[in-house]
This record gives structure tokens, C-alpha cells and sequence, in this order.
């Protein structure tokens, strides 16, 4: 009896052994690919027990929002704390959910380009993201459960045209950036009506301040000696404006890092790595950044503040995946160090889709509802010679691959700057700093007043500049003159 | 006192040399309508704009504003313009300078323009746009390597612009009453 007991415990050993030898190869398994050592285990369970990510609709965002009474007129930007910009924000989504949902649709006809020019400067309000966000990630943000089929595969700017049909319907016009789509829907019964859209346009003008204009009303269209994009808004005079003193400092963790302190190592190791931390082996590098790696992830933490992150292993081109799937990647590794960032919202600024087994999304930052631009960043350890933008992620369906991260912290500062916010030597004076521009070289994609943030360890004073964008994706900035050099 | 008279000297000379620069516009400007008196003539006709593309009036426009921003284009290099409006007390074509306080000015390496002017008259302005080749001033022919256009810009009463929206917003009011 005692000898059969016997080999029975040896049985139990032995099968105890086999499974935590499965383990241990899971484990290791996974630890040369990615994420805890219990990973393996989850991935059985993956899609019910997926990490929520940042919500989406914290950084797909609308880039601007403007109104306009029509051809000639004023056309006001109001940004996000103005008294109507939720309200609008909620109009236009009530109607393109309806669009994407396929419900309510009186009517649709699909336009050139050219022709969302026309709409532009008609009465309408026109809502812009920084780019062209697919429907995939449009569902996910608006909610949508059964999305219908629709002629375009995203959205770049959409405008509602409140005044111009004849059966008292409303008109959304959704622009991809290659051809306009007008669709006619009913007016929204619990939403603003005729009378208050027009209302709202009234109130506009009454406090008019700062406007803006459609170049295109000036120039023409196809008159111009090189291609420019039917809907770019510059300031409608010589105007000047107040432009707050935007400060941008390393953030604090990064700044007050002593490399030679375990402690503090172990500290900006807990707040950037989170749950990694624990398989990092830790290092200072050449150049004083602070490198954290295992054998399948690195991260690079520069002193002014530029965060490199590697994903070292290969990965199966096949997992691409959707760009849904594939941002909701890059915002949860965004969500876990976002609030290194402070006082600036990030959005959305960028997709691009065309690489072989993954995306590359950009996002930036915006304080105080102004655009902060990072041009030419220098990034000098990596393939790239420098980025564009405050965060450069590589992602696919299952993981992010790489990221560059300028993190920086935002505050107001009390000098204020009386900036002359003249336009009409702009496009000289990008040819005069830009010599190698000419007719067949330059385009224009849009015209945009942003901060200017360099790469610098120190505090910096933004100044404001015009960015402009051409449409082949360069970016050219020219200085904006203090209103008293004027 | 050498030293002295040569400071004195030096500071006249930097003081005129500095009045010259900033009359230079003025004085091109003169002398081109000296020279060329046809230019003020409000009976010179229009040629074709084929030095410069005028975007901006095109044609006769109104406007309710009377900042108005004048503009064109051209892909020829070396062209300057000249900004003129009709005075009726003085029945001629006169200099009209725009918020830059330039009456002539050369179109840069952009070839676009863009020049904001204060119309001084509630209703018509007569403003009158040449262009010309600037190395070639000494010997302008119109239609050859002179171009003149003349626009009537005129700027109304915002009280018309409400007249308008209230009018054009009864009759759509009134249609989507009968249609519905």
C-alpha cells in the first residue's frame, strides 16, 4: 500500500514538473517577444481581457473649427472654449454618425476636389481634422455598431451647410482630401435649427475681432503660378494679435534625474516603464541618456527630453492588422506616460498607412488651443535624421515597434507678445528664406500659425511662426514680426 | 575741426541718403506719370493683363469693408507695380499708396501679390493697376511691356448687406413655406 502511495507522489511530481517546465517555456517565450511573463497565458484569452486603451476620442480630435456667413466674409475660428464649439462639435457628429450609420440619408452626390472650394465659401460651418482619419477609427470614435458602406474610406474636413437646400433638410459635405461627397439629412429635431445656426453666425460677426479668409478668394482658383489647396484660411488684414508666452521645460522627472543615483533611475524607471521595469536592466549612455533594455525592448531617455522607444525582436509583417487596431495600440502606450506631459492636450495628427506591416501614427500638442510644433527635431541615435512631430509611433495590431516622444511640460508664461499677424509678404518671405523654391517645387497645403519648440535641454519662450505645408508633406516656418518692429 | 566737418558731412549725407530710400516710391512714381502722362488719363484704355494676372478685383466688385486687399500674380520675373485712383477734383489718375505706404512695389521670388488699401470713398473707387517690366522703364509702350488695368471697386453701406440677408432670408423662408 505505502509503495503504491509511493509511485503515485513520484506520478504528481513528475506531472507537476512537465506543466511548470510548459510554464517556464512560456515564460521565456514570451519574454523575448513582449509584455509580463503571464502574457502567454492572457493572449489564449486576448480580446476579452485586452487593456483599455486611451480612449480614443481623447486624441482623435478635431483640428479646427470654423464659420463663415459666406463668399467675401469674415471667416471665424472658434476654438475649444468657445461658447458654441461644443455645441457645433455635437451637430456635426450627430450627422455623421447618421452618415456612417447609413440612417436618414435624403440624398448624395459626389463632387471633385475643386468643388469643396465652393463649399467653403458658402455659409457653412467646416469642421477639419489634422488629417484624414479612416472610418474604421471614425466608427470607434462616434460608437457606431453597424456601419453602413459608404463611397469614401475616411474623412480629412466635413462642413454643414445649414442654409442652402430648398426643402429645409441640412447638408453635410465630407471632404477625403481627393473628392468631395454631399449628402442631405433632416435636421436633427433635438439639435439647433435654421434660425439658430443663423443666430450663432450673427453672434460672430457682431463681436467680430480676428477673421480670417479663404486665399482662394483672392487668388482665384487654378490662377495661381503653383497649386494651392481650395480651402486655406489666412488672416483677413493687417491685423495684430496677443499671443500668450508659452514655456516648454524637460519635464521635471527627466530634469531633476541624478544618473548617478540608483534611486532616482529606479523612480523615472517606475513612471515611464510601469510594469516593465522589473526585467530592465538600466545603463547611462554616451551622450548622458538613460537606457533601459531587455533583450526584446529598449528605451532612450535624452536629456531634453526626446523618450526613443525600440522594439528589438522581429515581428510578422501579417499582424498589420486595421488602423483601429493598430492606434489603440499606440494610445495605450501613450495613456501610460501622458501625464508626463503637462499642459498640453495631445491629438491625432497624422496616419500613415502605406508601410509594409505596420502604421505610423504623429500626434501633437496644443496648449492652450494653440499648435506647438516640433520641425526638424533633431533625433540623431535612430534611422531618422529628425522628426516632425511630438510623437512618432510605429504600430501594428499586436504591439507598438518604435516611438519617438518629445516630452515636455507647458506652461504660461507673463510676457505676452503683440504679434503682427500680416500675411501678405508670407508667401515672399518663404521663398526669400527657402532659395531653392520655385514654381514647380512648391505647393500649398495649409497655412498655420503654431509655436515653435526646439530641441533644447533649457527652458524655452515659444515664439509664434507660420508654418506652411506643402502638399507633398514638407514644412517651411517664417519668423511672425513683434508689432513693434513693424 | 577736419574731424568735425567730416562728421558733419558724413551725417548730412546719411540723412539724405536715408530721405532718397524712403521718397524713392514716390518719387519712381512721379516720374513714371510725368513721363508717361497717358497713365493718369482716365481715358487710356485697358490692355490685356499679360504681364500680370489680377486676381483681386476681378472685374467691377463691391464690398462692405473698406479695407480691401488687392491681388495678383504673375511667372514673369523683374515685374513692378504701380497702385493709381481716380480723383475727381483733380480729374486724373493719382498715386494711391496701400497700408505699407507704397505706391509701386516689385512682385517677389512668390509671384503673388497681396496689397491691403484703404478705398477712401463710401461707393465708387476707381483704382487703377499697372504693370510694367522694371528695367524697361525708360521706354514703356502699352500692350507691349505695359499693362494697365482699371477696376471699379465699389464700397457699400452695411445697411444694403442687412437688406440683403433679411430680404434673401424671407424669400428662402417663404419658399421653404410654400414647399414644404
Amino acid at each position: 500500500m505505502r509503495r503504491f502511495n509511493f509511485e503515485r507522489f513520484k506520478l504528481y511530481i513528475l506531472a507537476m514538473l512537465v506543466a511548470t517546465s510548459f510554464i517556464q517555456v512560456g515564460i521565456l517565450w514570451n519574454y523575448q517577444n513582449e509584455g509580463l511573463p503571464t502574457n502567454f497565458l492572457w493572449n489564449i484569452f486576448e480580446s476579452s481581457i485586452r487593456k483599455t486603451p486611451g480612449d480614443v476620442s481623447d486624441y482623435v480630435k478635431l483640428f479646427r473649427v470654423s464659420a463663415t456667413e459666406g463668399y467675401d466674409e469674415s471667416h471665424f475660428i472658434l476654438d475649444e472654449s468657445h461658447e458654441y464649439y461644443e455645441k457645433l462639435c455635437n451637430e456635426v457628429f450627430y450627422y455623421l454618425t447618421n452618415l456612417l450609420e447609413g440612417k436618414n440619408i435624403l440624398g448624395k452626390q459626389t463632387y471633385s476636389e475643386e468643388y469643396w472650394g465652393e463649399v467653403v465659401v458658402k455659409k457653412s460651418f467646416v469642421y477639419e481634422f489634422k488629417t484624414k482619419i479612416s472610418l474604421n477609427i471614425l466608427n470607434a470614435l462616434l460608437r457606431v455598431e453597424k456601419p453602413a458602406n459608404q463611397e469614401f474610406d475616411g474623412i480629412y474636413k466635413m462642413a454643414l451647410l445649414p442654409r442652402v437646400d430648398p426643402n429645409n433638410n441640412i447638408r453635410l459635405y465630407v471632404y477625403d482630401g481627393a473628392k468631395t461627397y454631399g449628402f442631405v439629412l433632416p435636421f436633427n429635431k433635438k439639435g439647433l435649427n435654421r434660425e439658430k445656426y443663423n443666430d450663432i453666425l450673427v453672434s460672430l460677426e457682431a463681436n467680430e475681432t480676428y477673421s480670417y479668409v479663404v486665399m482662394h478668394e483672392w487668388m482665384g482658383i487654378n490662377k495661381t503660378p503653383y497649386r494651392i489647396k481650395p480651402d486655406i484660411l489666412i488672416p483677413r488684414g493687417s491685423a495684430s494679435e496677443e499671443f500668450e508666452d508659452i514655456v516648454c521645460t524637460v519635464p521635471q522627472i527627466i530634469r531633476n534625474t541624478d544618473t548617478s543615483s540608483k534611486d532616482d533611475l529606479e523612480k523615472i524607471a517606475a513612471k515611464i516603464l510601469g510594469n516593465d521595469k522589473e526585467r530592465l536592466t538600466w545603463g547611462i549612455d554616451l551622450d548622458k541618456a538613460i537606457v533601459f533594455r531587455n533583450p526584446s525592448k529598449s528605451y532612450k531617455i535624452h536629456q531634453d527630453g526626446l523618450l526613443e522607444y525600440k522594439y528589438l525582436s522581429q515581428y510578422d509583417r501579417a499582424d498589420k492588422g486595421t488602423e483601429i487596431e493598430a492606434l489603440e495600440r499606440a494610445l495605450e502606450f501613450i495613456a501610460n506616460m501622458a501625464d508626463l506631459v503637462k499642459g498640453a492636450d495631445i491629438y491625432l495628427s497624422g496616419i500613415d498607412s502605406d508601410k509594409d506591416g505596420y502604421y505610423t501614427f504623429t500626434f501633437d500638442y496644443k496648449v492652450n488651443h494653440n499648435p506647438v510644433a516640433f520641425l526638424e527635431y533633431p533625433v540623431n541615435t535612430g534611422k531618422e535624421g529628425f522628426v516632425n512631430n511630438a510623437i512618432t509611433i510605429n504600430a501594428n495590431k499586436k504591439k507598438v515597434l518604435s516611438c519617438y516622444w518629445i516630452l515636455k511640460e507647458f506652461s504660461i508664461g507673463s510676457n505676452n507678445l503683440e504679434i503682427r499677424t500680416y500675411p501678405f509678404d508670407l508667401l515672399d518671405d518663404v521663398f526669400k528664406k527657402y532659395d531653392y523654391l520655385n514654381f514647380s517645387n512648391f505647393s500649398l497645403k495649409d497655412v498655420i500659425i503654431s509655436y515653435e519648440a526646439k530641441s533644447s535641454k533649457n527652458e524655452e519662450h515659444l515664439k509664434p511662426v507660420w508654418v506652411i505645408e506643402t502638399m507633398d508633406g514638407r514644412y517651411f516656418t517664417v519668423e511672425m514680426k513683434d508689432k513693434k518692429g513693424e | 575741426m577736419y574731424k568735425k566737418l567730416i562728421y558733419i558731412l558724413t551725417l548730412v549725407l546719411l540723412i539724405t541718403g536715408l530721405s532718397v530710400t524712403a521718397f524713392a516710391d514716390g518719387i519712381e512714381n512721379q516720374t513714371l506719370l510725368n513721363k508717361y502722362s497717358f497713365l493718369a488719363n482716365k481715358n487710356t484704355e485697358d490692355t490685356e493683363q499679360f504681364l500680370v494676372t489680377i486676381t483681386r478685383p476681378e472685374g467691377d466688385e463691391s464690398t462692405f469693408k473698406k479695407s480691401y486687399v488687392i491681388c495678383g500674380n504673375t511667372v514673369k520675373e523683374d515685374i513692378r507695380v504701380m497702385l493709381l485712383i481716380y480723383d475727381k477734383d483733380e480729374e486724373r489718375y493719382i498715386p494711391f499708396a496701400n497700408t505699407d505706404g507704397d505706391y509701386i512695389w516689385d512682385i517677389g521670388a512668390s509671384g503673388i501679390f497681396m496689397k491691403e488699401v484703404i478705398l477712401p470713398n463710401k461707393g465708387a473707387n476707381d483704382v487703377r493697376i499697372i504693370a510694367y517690366k522694371k528695367n524697361e522703364a525708360d521706354k514703356l509702350v502699352a500692350k507691349t511691356n505695359l499693362q494697365i488695368n482699371s477696376f471699379k471697386v465699389s464700397v457699400l453701406d452695411n445697411g444694403i448687406k442687412e437688406a440683403i440677408k433679411t430680404g434673401f432670408l424671407k424669400i428662402t423662408d417663404m419658399l421653404n413655406g410654400l414647399f414644404r
